[in-house]
C-alpha cells in the first residue's frame, strides 16, 4: 500500500516535468479567411487654396504582404455644384512635410463658399464605382485661444491649451480641433479631438487640454467645422483603431461617408491660428 | 446590504470600532482605534489599539499598542529565549505556544543567537543585560560597565521598569534607583556592585526582559541613553518597540512601524516616550527597534516590519493564556500509585519529591506499577514521566495509557537517558479513572537491568467538552486572515472546535505540510512560503458533531497553487525572447456549513460560501487582470406542519463581482461590476396522497447592482475618468402546481408563476407551464412539456470576449424585460434494469434580447441603456443520454447537438448571427471502474464545439488629416463568424480508499486536461513590424490557452 501510495508522487512529478517544460500557452495559428473582393478606399479632403487631390487605394485581406495597394487605372471626377466635372489622374506624390501620400490630383485650385456642393465619383474598369458628396460648410471663428502654466519650477512648468468658439444655435454642429507643431520641417501633431453641440447648443464651447505645452512650442491650431458622416466617420475609426488587435474588442464596423467603398470625401473649412507658449 | 452577510462572519467583513482614548497627550493628538479583526478572540484582559494619525505634521506614523492586566488569572505574560543557540521570529514564538496566544512582540538586544538583554523566565535568569562594552576613551578601546534598563513582572504582579546589573558569576540582578553615570568621553565607572551605585537592591521579577534607555520613570519623560552608553539612531525616526506600564499596573506594549515614508516613518525616541506617556506609562523601556519591532496578533502581523518580513530573534514576549496547573501523582500517593511484588525502591539521587522511585529487573510483564487518574476532569491531557536515569535501566521501559480500560499502543522509553526531568510521554483523552501502567517487559542487557518508575505529571492541554455550551458558541468567529493572501493564511476558530479536540488541520501536497495539530490554540497559521511549489490543492477540513446526534458543522478551504509553479517558469524563460508567459491564475474558497435539528419537525439549515478567481495575462500589446468571486450566505428552516405538509423558508444573501485591471499602451482602466441579491422565500408542500402534489410559496428578492464603475488614467495624464451606474429593483413571485397522477400511466403537471419586478416602473408577468408524462409500461416513458419565463434582469454579454465581462442590467422602462418560450418532448428507456437512455428535443424562442451596439461604449458610461440594442433569438436541439447504472463499470454518455442563434436589426445587417456559445456539438464521457473495494479510477472526456467570434476580415490604411502616423483599420463583416478550435480535454482519476482509525478518508490523484490540450481561449491578431523602422510587416494570428496539464493529488477525509 504505501508503494502504491508513492505511485502518484513520482507520476507527478514526471508529468510536471514534462509538460510545463513543453508548453508554451500562447502559440501561432493559422486563421483562413474568407476571400472577399477589395473594395476602394478613399481619402479625399478639400481645402481652399490647396489642388484637388485624394488617396485611393483598396481593402486588403488582412494576413495579405503589406505591399500598398493604390488604384492606378481608376477614373476619378469631383464636381462643383453643376460645373463642368474635375479629372483627377494617377500621380503618386508624397507631401514629406505632412506624411502624407496622393494618388491621383489635378492642378486646379479648390474654392468652396458655404452652401457649395462638391460630389466625388470614381469608377474603374472591374466595375466598382464608389461616390460621395459633401457640402461645404461655413468656418467658425475663435473666440479666444489662450493657455496657462502650471506652478512648477520654470524649467519644467506645463501649460495646458484653452479654446474657445460660439455654436451656431438650433443646429447640429460638429467639430474637430486638431494642432500641430512644425518640428525638424514635419508636423508634428500635439492634439485631436472630435466634438459636437448635443449638450452645448448656442452656447459658447470650451475646449481644454491637459498640461502638456512647454515655453516657446509654437502652435498652429485649427477649427474644423465638419459635418455628421465625417464626425461619426471619424469616431468609428478610433472606435476601430482602438479595437484592433484586441481580442476583448467589440466588432466595430466603419461608417464611411461614401457609398461603394470605405472612406471620407469632405471638404474641410477651418479657422486657424498661431500661438506661441511663452 | 451586507448586514446580514456579516451575520455569517465567514465573510471576514470586519469594521474597526472607533474608541478615542481620554488620557492623550495635547501634544500628539493621537487617534486610537480598536480594530475588530484584531480583538476578536482575546481575552478581555488583553486589548489591542492602533492609531494612524502623523506624529508631526506631514510625517504620516502607524502604531499599535497591546494593553494587558496581567492580573487576569487566566492570562500569562512568557519570555521566550531561545537558549544562545537558536533565534525564531515572534510568529514562531507564538506557535510553538501550547495554548492560545494572544499577542507577542520582540525582545531586547542581540548579537547572532545571544542575548544582550536581561532575559528572565520563571524567576531565573537566562540571559544577563550585556555587562561590559568597549567605547573609545582618550583614543584607546575602553570596557564600560553600565546598568541598562529592565522591564519586570513580580508574583505579585507588581510591574517595575528600572536600570539594572547582573552581579557576579551568578548574574544576580541588582536594581538601582539612578543608572551608573557613565558617559561617552568621561573614564569608565566602576563594574557595579551590591553597592555601586548606590541604593541597588536585589530585583527578583518572575518575567523580566531588558533593553535600554529607560524613557519613563514617575510619569515623566527621563531618557536615560547617554548613562546607559546606548545607541540606537536615538534622535532618528525608525520603528521602535517600547514595554511600560500604567498607574493602575496594566502593562502596555508599543510597536511603531518605521522605515517605510509614505506610511510610517517611525518615531525618534523621545518622541516613542511620548507617546508611552500619552498612553498613560508611569513608566516605560525601550526594546530592539528597526526590523526587529514587531507585533503579531493571533499570528497576525500588526506593523510591517521594516525588513519587509519578520526578523528571527533570540527573545520575544509572548502574552497567551495560562496553562492549567499540571496535576502531578507521585509514588508516595498510594491511594492512585500501585507497584505490586517485586518492586522496591532505589536510592540513587535524583528522584523526584520526597519519595524515592521505584525498581525492578526486567522480565516477562509480570511485574507491574500503575497509576490510576482518580477523580481526573475529563479532557486531553500530555502525560510527563520521571525517572531516575541510569546505565543499568532498560532501554525500552514500556508505558501503557488504559482508556476505559482499552490499551492505548505502548510507549517505550529509553530510561538510561534523560532523567530526573518530566519527559513527554505522549498526549491523550482521559477520563477518571483511565490509567498508566509500567511494566517489567523490557530487554535486558548484559548485567541485571531493571526498569524504574517515579512520578508523573499531567498537563490538561484542552478546554472542558461542553455540549450545551458548545451551541451557544457556534455563532463565533471563524475567521480567516489575511484574505488575500501572500503566503501566510490563518485561521481561527470557535473554542468549540478547539474543546472537542476533533479538529485536524490537514493540507496535502501528497504529505503533510502543516502537522497535525491539537486544538489547545484557537488558531491554525499556514505558512504557505514554507511550502515546496508545487501544483496542489491544500484543504482544510474540519466536521464534528455539536451536539450529539443532532447537529453538525463544517468548515473548508482551499486554494491552487498552480500560479507558485508558472511563476517559476516563467521567470526561468524569462530570457527566452519567443516565450510568451503562462497566464497567472489561482482561485481559493471557504465553506461552512451548519445544521440543527431544533426538534422533531425543525431543522435549521446555515450556509455561507466565499471564493475569490484571479487572473493575470501579459503580453507587449496588453495586460491585463481579472478576479471575480462569489460571496453566498443561506439560511433555511424547515418545519413539518404534519407529514403530508411541510414548508420551507429561506433567506439568502449573494454578491457576485468582477474588476477588470487592464492595461492598453498608456491608458488603463479597472472596471468593477457587481450585483448583490437578498432573496427571502417560502415553499410550501402538501402531499395529501399518491395521485396529487401540490406545491405553492412566494419569495421576493431585492437586486442591486453596480455596473460598469470605470477608473480609466493615461501615464500622460489626458485621460483620468471615475464613472459608474447603480441601479436597483425588487423582483417577486407568488406561485403554485399541482402534480396529478390521475391514473398509474398518466402524470399531468401544471402550474402558474406570477412574477414581477420594479424599477422606476412595474412589470409583470404570467408564467405557466405545463407538463405530461405517459408511461407505456415499465421501462419506456414520453414526456412533453411547455414553459414561459420572464427574465428581469438581463445579462449583457460583451460578444467579444468570453470573460466573465457581463453586464447585469436590471428591466427598465427603456429595457422590457426578456420572455422565453419553451417547448420539449423527451422519451426515457430503461434496457435491463442497467442501461438508462433517454433523448429530449427542445425549441425555445427568446424576445427582448439585449446585446451590445457596434462600438459600444461600456466603460464609465452614464447612459449605459443608449448601448443597448434589441432583438430577438431562438435556440434549438436534441439531447442524448445513455447511462450504465450498475456493474463494476458504470458511467455514461451526454451528447448535444443544437443551434443559438440572434437576430438583430442593428447588429450584422440585420442577419440572423450565432450567438458566442451556440455549440454544435457537446459530448461528455464519463467512465467509473472500480478496480477493488478500495481503488476505483474515473476517467472524463468532454469536447465541444469552438466558440463563435469576429475576427476582421480585411483591413486598409488610413491616413487622416495630420497625416504622421497611419493606421491599419480593420474591417469585420459577419457578426460571430469565425470558430475557435474545438474544446476538448481528457480528465482522468484514481481514488484509494484508506482505513483510518475513525471516519472514511480517501487520497485523490487526478491529471487534468491529461494529453496537455491547448484549448483555445483567445485568438487575436498581432501586427508585425519591423525593430529598427517601426513600419509594419505583417500580420499574424495568435491563440491564448489557459490551462496546460494539471496534476494534482488530495487527500479527503470526515469524522
Amino acid at each position: 500500500m504505501i508503494s502504491f501510495a508513492r505511485l502518484p508522487l513520482f507520476l507527478w512529478g514526471l508529468l510536471a516535468l514534462v509538460s510545463f517544460s513543453a508548453c508554451d500557452m500562447e502559440q501561432e495559428i493559422e486563421v483562413k479567411l474568407p476571400t472577399l473582393p477589395s473594395q476602394l478606399v478613399v481619402e479625399c479632403y478639400l481645402e481652399n487654396g490647396q489642388p484637388y487631390r485624394l488617396a485611393l487605394s483598396e481593402s486588403q485581406s488582412y494576413f495579405a504582404g503589406n505591399q500598398p495597394s493604390p488604384v492606378d487605372d481608376a477614373k476619378v471626377t469631383i464636381t462643383k455644384n453643376n460645373e463642368p466635372p474635375v479629372s483627377l489622374t494617377f500621380k503618386l506624390v508624397a507631401d514629406e512635410k505632412n506624411e502624407k501620400v496622393y494618388t491621383h490630383q489635378n492642378t486646379r485650385v479648390v474654392d468652396g463658399k458655404p452652401g457649395d456642393v462638391f460630389t466625388l465619383l470614381i469608377t474603374d474598369p472591374r466595375g466598382r464605382r464608389l461616390t460621395g458628396t459633401t457640402t461645404v460648410l461655413a468656418p467658425v471663428p475663435f473666440d479666444s485661444v489662450g493657455y496657462k502654466f502650471n506652478d512648477k519650477p520654470v524649467e519644467s512648468q506645463e501649460a495646458y491649451l484653452l479654446v474657445r468658439w460660439q455654436d451656431q444655435p438650433s443646429v447640429k454642429n460638429f467639430y474637430r480641433l486638431l494642432a500641430h507643431q512644425d518640428s525638424a520641417g514635419v508636423v508634428d501633431s500635439k492634439m485631436d479631438a472630435e466634438l459636437n453641440d448635443r449638450l452645448r447648443d448656442g452656447k459658447k464651447i470650451t475646449y481644454t487640454t491637459t498640461y502638456r505645452f512647454k515655453h516657446d512650442d509654437t502652435l498652429n491650431i485649427k477649427l474644423f467645422h465638419i459635418d455628421e458622416a465625417y464626425y461619426n466617420f471619424i469616431s468609428s475609426i478610433e472606435d476601430a483603431r482602438r479595437a484592433n488587435g484586441n481580442p476583448f474588442a467589440q466588432p466595430v464596423s466603419i461608417k464611411s461617408t461614401v457609398a461603394g467603398g470605405f472612406g471620407v470625401f469632405t471638404h474641410l473649412n477651418y479657422s486657424a491660428k498661431q500661438l506661441i507658449i511663452k | 446590504m451586507t448586514k446580514q452577510l456579516q451575520a455569517f462572519k465567514i465573510l471576514l467583513m470586519v469594521l474597526p470600532a472607533l474608541v478615542v482614548l481620554p488620557q492623550l497627550a495635547e501634544a500628539q493628538q493621537l487617534t486610537w482605534s480598536k480594530p475588530a479583526a484584531l480583538n476578536a478572540g482575546l481575552p478581555s484582559s488583553v486589548e489591542v489599539f492602533t492609531t494612524a494619525s502623523p506624529i508631526a505634521a506631514g510625517v504620516p506614523m502607524k502604531a499599535y499598542y497591546t494593553v494587558a492586566d496581567l492580573s487576569d488569572p487566566k492570562l500569562e505574560l512568557k519570555t521566550e529565549y531561545g537558549g544562545g543557540t537558536a533565534s525564531k521570529t515572534t510568529s514562531d514564538f507564538m506557535a510553538a505556544q501550547r495554548e492560545p496566544a494572544y499577542v507577542g512582540i520582540n525582545g531586547g538586544f542581540f548579537a547572532g543567537n545571544t542575548s544582550l538583554s536581561l532575559v528572565v523566565q520563571e524567576g531565573s535568569v537566562l540571559a544577563p543585560n550585556v555587562k561590559s562594552f568597549n567605547r573609545d576613551y582618550n583614543g584607546a578601546s575602553t570596557p564600560y560597565f553600565t546598568t541598562r534598563g529592565a522591564f519586570g513582572v513580580f508574583p505579585n504582579n507588581d510591574l517595575d521598569v528600572t536600570w539594572v546589573y547582573n552581579v557576579g558569576s551568578a548574574n544576580t540582578t541588582y536594581s538601582y534607583p539612578a543608572p551608573s553615570p557613565n558617559a561617552l568621553g568621561s573614564a569608565p565607572q566602576p563594574q557595579p556592585t551590591a553597592d555601586f551605585p548606590a541604593g541597588g537592591q536585589v530585583w527578583n521579577p518572575k518575567i523580566a526582559i531588558g533593553g535600554a534607555p529607560v524613557l519613563v520613570q514617575n510619569g515623566v519623560k527621563n531618557i536615560t541613553d547617554a548613562a546607559e552608553m546606548i545607541v540606537v539612531d536615538n534622535t532618528s525616526r525608525r520603528a521602535r518597540t517600547a514595554i511600560g506600564y500604567t498607574a493602575t499596573k496594566k502593562m502596555i506594549m508599543l510597536v511603531v512601524e518605521g522605515g517605510n515614508p509614505e506610511v510610517s516613518a517611525g518615531v525618534t525616541l523621545s518622541e516613542l516616550a511620548d507617546i508611552m506617556v500619552s498612553l498613560g506609562a508611569v513608566e516605560a523601556l525601550n526594546l530592539d527597534g528597526g526590523g526587529s519591532s514587531t507585533m503579531v496578533v493571533k499570528g497576525q502581523l500588526t506593523i510591517q516590519p521594516s525588513d519587509g518580513t519578520e526578523r528571527a530573534m533570540p527573545t520575544s514576549l509572548i502574552l497567551k493564556q495560562r496553562a492549567p496547573e499540571p496535576i502531578i501523582y507521585d509514588t508516595e500517593m498510594t491511594s492512585v500509585f500501585q507497584a505490586r511484588n517485586g518492586w522496591t525502591e532505589t536510592g540513587n539521587a535524583g528522584y523526584y519529591g520526597p519519595s524515592k522511585a521505584k525498581i525492578v529487573p526486567t522480565g516477562i510483564g509480570n511485574r507491574i506499577a500503575s497509576y490510576t487518574f482518580k477523580d481526573l476532569e475529563p479532557g486531553r491531557y500530555e502525560v510527563y514521566a520521571w525517572w531516575v536515569a541510569s546505565t543499568n535501566r532498560a532501554k525500552d521501559t514500556p508505558y501503557t495509557i488504559y482508556r476505559e480500560g482499552v490499551a492505548q499502543p505502548v510507549v517505550k522509553v529509553d530510561q538510561t537517558i534523560n532523567g530526573s526531568a518530566f519527559n513527554l510521554v505522549g498526549t491523550y483523552d482521559l477520563k477518571p479513572n483511565d490509567s498508566l501502567v509500567v511494566t517489567n517487559l523490557a530487554t535486558a542487557g548484559t548485567a541485571t537491568t531493571y526498569v524504574t518508575i517515579d512520578a508523573i505529571k499531567l498537563q490538561k492541554v484542552g478546554g472542558v467538552t461542553g455540549s450545551k455550551k458548545a451551541l451557544a458558541e457556534i455563532e463565533r468567529t471563524v475567521q480567516a486572515y489575511p484574505v488575500p493572501t501572500d503566503g501566510v493564511l490563518y485561521l481561527s476558530y470557535p473554542d468549540v472546535i478547539a474543546k472537542k479536540s476533533t479538529l485536524r488541520v490537514i493540507s496535502m501536497v501528497g504529505k503533510v505540510v502543516l502537522q497535525t495539530r491539537t486544538l489547545a490554540s484557537n488558531s491554525v497559521r499556514l505558512d504557505l512560503s514554507a511550502v515546496p511549489a508545487g501544483v496542489y490543492i491544500s484543504r482544510l477540513t474540519v466536521e464534528g458533531p455539536i451536539q450529539k446526534d443532532k447537529s453538525s458543522f463544517i468548515v473548508s478551504g482551499r486554494r491552487t497553487y498552480v500560479d507558485v509553479f508558472t511563476r517559476m517558469i516563467n521567470k526561468a524563460q524569462e530570457d527566452d525572447p519567443d516565450w510568451s508567459p503562462i497566464p497567472d491564475y489561482y482561485f481559493y474558497d471557504f465553506n461552512a456549513k451548519a445544521t440543527f435539528e431544533l426538534g422533531p419537525d425543525d431543522r435549521l439549515f446555515f450556509s455561507g460560501y466565499y471564493g475569490r478567481d484571479f487572473f493575470n495575462f501579459a503580453d507587449e500589446n496588453f495586460n491585463f487582470n481579472f478576479f471575480w468571486g462569489n460571496r453566498v450566505a443561506s439560511a433555511r428552516w424547515a418545519h413539518q406542519f404534519n407529514p403530508k405538509f411541510f414548508v420551507n423558508t429561506t433567506f439568502s444573501a449573494s454578491n457576485y463581482e468582477y474588476e477588470i485591471a487592464n492595461k492598453l499602451d498608456i491608458f488603463s482602466f479597472s472596471l468593477t461590476s457587481n450585483i448583490t441579491d437578498l432573496t427571502l422565500q417560502t415553499d410550501f408542500e402538501y402531499v395529501p396522497n399518491e395521485t396529487h402534489h401540490l406545491r405553492f410559496g412566494a419569495s421576493g428578492t431585492d437586486h442591486s447592482f453596480v455596473v460598469g464603475r470605470l477608473e480609466a488614467g493615461s501615464e500622460d495624464g489626458s485621460v483620468d475618468v471615475q464613472a459608474g451606474n447603480s441601479y436597483s429593483g425588487q423582483e417577486f413571485g407568488l406561485y403554485a402546481s399541482h402534480d396529478w397522477s390521475f391514473t398509474p400511466t398518466f402524470t399531468l403537471s401544471y402550474g402558474l408563476r406570477l412574477s414581477g419586478f420594479r424599477n422606476e416602473k412595474t412589470f409583470m408577468g404570467l408564467e405557466p407551464r405545463v407538463s405530461a408524462n405517459y408511461r407505456f409500461n415499465e421501462t419506456l416513458s414520453l414526456k412533453a412539456s411547455y414553459t414561459r419565463m420572464f427574465q428581469y434582469v438581463h445579462l449583457v454579454s460583451n460578444s467579444g470576449a468570453s470573460l466573465p465581462t457581463d453586464i447585469w442590467y436590471p428591466s427598465s422602462p427603456g429595457v422590457k424585460p426578456q420572455v422565453s418560450d419553451q417547448v420539449a418532448i423527451g422519451l426515457t428507456k430503461l434496457y435491463k434494469d442497467k442501461y438508462l437512455f433517454s433523448t429530449e428535443a427542445y425549441y425555445k424562442t427568446m424576445k427582448r434580447q439585449l446585446d451590445l451596439r457596434d462600438g459600444a461604449q461600456i466603460f464609465g458610461n452614464p447612459v449605459l441603456e443608449e448601448e443597448f440594442v434589441f432583438g430577438k433569438g431562438e435556440s434549438y436541439g436534441q439531447e442524448f443520454y445513455v447511462e450504465k447504472k450498475d456493474g463494476k463499470t458504470t458511467g455514461w454518455i451526454g451528447y448535444t447537438l443544437s443551434w443559438t442563434n440572434r437576430t438583430f436589426p442593428d447588429i450584422n445587417n440585420g442577419k440572423t448571427f450565432p450567438t458566442r456559445f451556440d455549440r454544435r456539438h457537446d459530448l461528455s464521457v464519463v467512465v467509473i471502474h472500480e478496480l477493488s473495494k478500495r481503488l476505483s479510477t474515473t476517467a472524463t472526456f468532454v469536447y465541444g464545439t469552438g466558440n463563435a467570434y469576429s475576427l476582421p476580415v480585411q483591413r486598409f490604411i488610413f491616413q487622416d488629416v495630420p497625416g504622421e502616423d497611419y493606421t491599419v483599420i480593420p474591417v469585420y463583416t459577419e457578426r460571430n463568424s469565425f470558430r475557435l478550435a474545438a474544446y476538448h480535454r481528457l480528465d482522468l482519476g484514481l481514488v484509494y480508499k484508506l482505513r483510518p482509525k475513525r471516519g472514511a478518508s480517501d487520497l485523490t490523484f487526478s491529471v487534468y486536461n491529461a494529453y496537455n490540450r491547448r484549448n483555445p481561449y483567445f485568438v487575436y491578431f498581432e501586427t508585425l513590424k519591423d525593430e529598427e523602422t517601426e513600419q509594419i510587416t505583417g500580420f499574424v494570428a495568435k491563440q491564448v490557452s489557459l490551462f496546460p496539464v494539471i496534476p494534482s493529488v488530495t487527500y479527503n477525509f470526515k469524522f
